[in-house]
């Protein structure tokens, strides 16, 4: 059963997502985001991983403000003289975006989560760093987990 | 119809001290609402709630959330190094966080955050032995008290 996404522009994120985590079911998805930071070139790849509760909130559409808030917030924190954010309202108040798909979700939880400079265009750096797979596809043990790389000539 | 109604108790229609509504705003302050606490003193509703939290599996082939509330992600960067990241920010870099694991088979070990690579919109902790070495955990908990954006 299907249920509708109230009007939620002006509503508080926070309070968005107590609505989501009463009314939807939570969605595991098998995708999985590898990528590696060029900043930290002798570090073991990363997996960054969907929270369940979150993706469920993307498919349903009309919760998640816009990335470009995040990229918002992110500017401000950068500045060298921030004490504390001023501009959080427009997490609650910027139009919601509407429900994606699992691919598309995670292609907004890469540019959300993961540094700019990482995907940035990526596609003209000297060797892969981001990949987006299934958790299959990643070693089914972590025994050798801080030599986790990815491998180039597959990507 | 009245704006404002004076009275010194609520109750149902079925003379129950129980109120139905969707949101309790302060009066002098709408983000306030002072709660009476243990005897005679009183606690504030909103820095008393924890803005977030999460049980994960730090351990699996590839780390997962079991459930949570305010996040958006889990990053594996390595052994026992996990990185959480936050739906609805923190307002600033002043917000508190418990972080806690299995013990590891009765060998112990601790936790800790890494300040440097946390932010308002996420933070970085690390597992260790109880010799000091990265290890992978599950679960790991995380709690965050403090303001949110």
């Amino acid at each position: 059963m299907t249920i509708e996404t109230p009007e939620f522009q002006g509503t508080h994120l926070w309070n968005r997502l107590h609505w989501a985590k009463d009314n939807l079911d939570g969605v595991q998805t098998d995708y999985r985001v590898v990528w590696e930071d060029p900043e930290e070139p002798d570090a073991p790849a990363k997996v960054t991983v969907p929270d369940p509760n979150w993706m469920a909130c993307a498919l349903q559409g009309g919760i998640l403000p816009p990335v470009e808030v995040y990229w918002a917030l992110a500017e401000d924190e950068a500045k060298p003289d921030f004490k504390k954010h001023t501009r959080g309202y427009l997490l609650h108040n910027t139009k919601p975006v509407d429900k994606m798909t699992e691919e598309q979700a995670i292609e907004y939880l890469i540019m959300k989560d993961i540094p700019q400079r990482v995907w940035r265009n990526y596609e003209k750096a000297n060797r892969r760093r981001l990949i987006i797979c299934k958790k299959q596809n990643l070693p089914s043990h972590r025994t050798w987990r801080n030599a986790w790389k990815i491998n180039q000539e597959v990507a | 119809m009245p704006s404002q109604i004076k009275v010194d108790e609520i109750k149902n229609v079925a003379g129950q001290y129980k109120i139905k509504t969707n949101v309790f705003e302060g009066q002098t302050t709408a983000g306030s609402i002072t709660v009476q606490g243990e005897g005679t003193a009183t606690t504030n509703l909103q820095q008393g709630l924890l803005k977030a939290w999460h049980r994960a599996d730090g351990d699996a082939s590839t780390v997962a959330y079991n459930d949570s509330f305010n996040f958006a992600s889990i990053t594996d960067n390595g052994t026992g190094n996990y990185t959480s990241t936050f739906s609805n920010a923190m307002n600033n870099a002043n917000y508190s966080i418990s972080v806690e694991s299995d013990m590891g088979g009765g060998n112990g070990g601790f936790n800790a955050i890494n300040k440097t690579n946390s932010s308002t919109s996420a933070v970085r902790t690390y597992s260790f032995t109880n010799s000091g070495s990265f290890r992978d955990v599950d679960p790991i908990l995380l709690m965050v008290a403090g303001d949110l954006a």
